[in-house]
């Protein structure tokens, strides 16, 4: 029954289409659908439409005559009323799009976009104004300010960045000036090198400008070539880590320079190339330097050979002289002299063994030791029993902890206790015992040695093992050019082992050799 | 930048005294259109945008110079030294009073005389002070700024509903008047409206002429009363005006209570 009504309602309306009843102004201006008033130019309310009323939930009696518009502001739509609304209509007779809050009765607000245009007449002025609810637009608004915001604040952070990543560019170029760097990197795509202009400097110019991949692949030394595109290569193929390969460039100055280029490949997921970053380094200087430095120590060393061999053979001879000399009838005095000729002639041949050892540490490959798997408390023992021949006078005690084997040089072995035992009874109280302790843990073998007297200054300790230095003023006739010292640390170091001292008067001295058991 | 492009300084008239007047937030120097023509056949008149406002330069709105209104009491100082001769009489709506105190008590010998339309020396309530307005009404009103948005770019253009009646302004100032960049708007609004220059006013020792709106949101009737009696040589007159905008809505009133200031500094007025 219903549906049927609505039909013929629906017919009734196709029919009359044309021609509806249409509402008579004053309907009209009530029930339009925006908010419509009249304004004195003070604000008042002069006339107000019901749908504005309903819109606030308010009286047409509650309104008119008794409200400002600006009244029905918040209070931060009033001042904009103030210094925006008034003086523009005042001004330019009308404005448009403005968008307000607006109380509603209950408190709560409305966003309102107003339209108002001021109509002066002979009988006086007064505004009209529009108002459409905007709670959209409102809304679209607002998300816009907050987009907006979010936007500065990238633009913000990406300048924040811009700035940091200039700071660390002038970094970069410092620190490349300062290590006399130059970069070029690799396109990932065609594989073309690309120099920086500084990169001309290898090239024997004066001043930077332009490189091309051509001019530069040209200065390469030819014989340098083929290494150099094979190492880029196999950095590319691995897609992996780091490329490094030293050539030598012709200069067009008729400079031959030593370059070090390294580099690095950035590769994306599939494996293809990225970017490839490049560093070349100037290594001229460095390797004429190391050249040079072999050139030195090998001399030193030969200088060093020559003299103490052709020492070696007269010394000989003069020993060989002594002993012939003794077998004879010689008197009490001519023993005697021969005696400290004798004595001079082993002293000559120690110094010159230690003048060998000090050369080959200091300036050549390091002093040779040739390590064997030995019994260290028995190699010990036996050279305690040689040095007691030469001190009868004195306590001389061997003590063993620990037992096993080691690898030791015995010889190198010997020669440190000897020097280390020499000292000490040089150094040392005459009256103390003189201690060396050999002793084996599970990874460590030491030696030390021990004596009591006069501990040495705190002052001089770290500086002990350096050439040239004593440890104080005592004068000793066995004592050579202070090379001892550090011959026993060099020997430490080539049982790759080192040498410490611990001195007080307390404690008394002790100066322990610690190397790995093997 | 010259300081005439910067603030768009137009000059009219000329005289042995010069008016400067120089408009408050909200809109440019077209506020003066009423007020201007009445002084230009006996005084040199200095008109402005302040920074940011109407056609000045926008180029030169520096944020952190005019965080402050000493910044553009700086500005105001530039203008007078450049384009005033003989005595100066500051005339500044609302804000610009104080911003002429700031530049009055830094240069005292800048200005011969103060006019303030509708001031506030403070807009917010302290103890037995009364601004008008809480905290909260300023920050709602920051809101309206920041949510109108939109509105700032476009609205207030007389265009779309055909030519008003009596459009005071061509089509070319329309363009300007009371529009700026939301940015600067905001943090304008805040300056103004957050300023607090009560220490300043006893500091200021040139005549001062106070002219109240007698129904003005913005600066009650309270405000006035404060400033008449803090400001060491002061007089106030209110004007029967609902609103901020006196000199534009009761201009005869507003040039009347001028003319009367301008005669007890020995000037002759807009009669005779």
């Amino acid at each position: 029954m219903r549906w049927t009504n609505f039909l013929q309602r629906l017919a009734t309306e196709e029919m009359s289409g044309d021609s509806p009843k249409l509402p008579d102004a004053e309907r009209l201006f009530d029930e339009f659908p925006a908010g419509l008033l009249v304004l004195s130019i003070s604000g008042t309310i002069l006339k107000v439409n019901a749908t504005f009323c309903a819109w606030l939930g308010m009286e047409r009696e509650e309104l008119v005559g008794k409200k400002r518009l600006q009244e029905l502001f918040t209070v931060g739509g009033r001042i904009f009323h103030q210094t925006h609304w008034l003086p523009t209509l005042q001004m330019q007779g009308s404005l448009s799009e403005v968008k307000l809050d607006v109380c509603h009765r209950d408190g709560h607000t409305i966003p309102m976009m107003l339209n108002a245009i001021r109509r002066v007449t002979d009988g006086g002025s007064y505004d009209e104004v529009s108002m459409v609810v905007a709670e959209e637009r409102n809304k679209y608004e607002r998300e816009l300010v907050l987009a907006r915001k979010r936007a500065d604040e990238l633009v913000a952070k990406e300048r924040e960045a811009q700035a940091a990543l200039q700071v660390t560019q002038a970094r970069l170029r410092q620190a490349l000036r300062l290590g006399t760097l130059y970069l070029w990197g690799m396109d990932a795509v065609t594989g073309a090198r690309r120099y920086e202009d500084d990169v001309a400097r290898l090239l024997g110019y004066a001043d930077p400008r332009p490189v091309d991949e051509v001019r530069y692949a040209a200065a390469v030394e030819p014989s340098d070539r083929d290494a150099e595109r094979l190492s880029v290569e196999l950095a590319l193929s691995r897609n992996e880590d780091f490329y490094s390969c030293t050539y030598r460039l012709n200069g067009i100055d008729g400079v031959q320079r030593t370059v070090e280029s390294s580099g690095h490949g950035f590769f994306n997921d599939d494996g293809t190339l990225a970017y490839f970053v490049g560093v070349l380094r100037d290594i001229t200087e460095a390797t004429q330097e190391r050249v040079r430095d072999q050139d030195r120590a090998l001399f030193a060393e030969q200088m060093v050979g020559i003299v103490s061999h052709d020492l070696r053979n007269p010394l000989s001879a003069i020993l060989t002289g002594t002993k012939v000399l003794a077998h004879g009838e010689a008197s009490p005095g001519k023993l005697r002299v021969l005696g400290h000729v004798t004595s001079s002639a082993n002293r000559a041949h120690r110094l010159i063994e230690e003048l060998l050892d000090f050369t080959l540490a200091r300036v050549g490959h390091g002093l040779t030791v040739s390590p064997v798997r030995l019994d260290l408390h028995a190699v010990v023992r036996g050279i305690i029993d040689e040095l007691k021949l030469s001190f009868p006078d004195r306590a001389l005690v061997h003590v063993a902890e620990g037992e096993g084997q080691c690898v030791a040089d015995s010889d190198r072995v010997a020669q440190l206790l000897g020097n280390l035992v020499g000292n000490a009874m040089t150094y040392g109280e005459p009256d103390g015992a003189v201690t060396v302790t050999s002793a084996l843990d599970v990874h460590w073998a030491s030696l030390s040695v021990h004596n009591w007297g006069e501990p040495i200054p705190e002052g001089m300790q770290s500086g002990l093992f350096e050439p040239m230095v004593r440890g104080d003023t005592v004068e000793g006739g066995a004592r050579s050019v202070g090379l001892g010292l550090f011959i026993v640390r060099a020997i430490a170091r080539a049982h790759r082992g080192d040498i410490s001292v611990s001195s007080s008067r307390a404690e008394g001295t002790a100066f322990s050799f610690r190397f790995p058991r093997g | 930048m010259s300081v005439e492009k910067r603030n768009n300084v137009k000059v009219l008239g000329e005289g042995p005294v010069t008016m400067v007047f120089s408009h408050g937030f909200g809109c440019d120097q077209n506020m003066w259109r009423y007020l201007v023509p009445q002084y230009a056949d006996r005084f040199r008149t200095v008109a402005f945008d302040l920074v940011g406002a109407g056609r000045s330069d926008l180029t030169a709105y520096d944020s952190v110079k005019y965080s402050q209104l000493s910044g553009y009491a700086s500005d105001l100082l530039e203008i007078i030294d450049e384009f005033g001769q003989g005595p100066v009489i500051l005339v500044g709506h609302s804000v610009s009073a104080m911003i002429g105190v700031l530049a009055g008590i830094s240069v005292p010998s800048s200005i011969a005389g103060h006019v303030m339309v509708g001031p506030s020396p403070c807009y917010i309530n302290d103890g037995e002070y009364v601004g008008g307005f809480t905290r909260a009404d300023i920050d709602s009103l920051l809101d309206t700024l920041e949510s109108n948005y939109l509105g700032w770019a476009s609205s207030m253009a007389p265009a779309i509903m055909g030519a008003p009646e009596q459009p005071e302004l061509g089509m070319e100032l329309t363009q300007s008047f009371c529009r700026t960049d939301p940015d600067i708007a905001k943090q304008f609004a805040r300056v103004t409206f957050l300023s607090d220059n009560r220490q300043d006013l006893p500091k200021l020792m040139a005549p001062t002429l106070v002219v109240q709106s007698s129904d003005d949101l913005i600066a009650p009737l309270a405000v006035g009363e404060y400033l008449r009696r803090t400001l060491p040589h002061c007089m106030l007159r209110v004007v029967e005006n609902v609103g901020h905008c006196p000199h534009l809505s009761a201009p005869c009133a507003s040039a009347d209570a001028l003319d009367e200031f301008l005669a007890t500094l020995g000037h002759r007025g807009n009669v005779g």
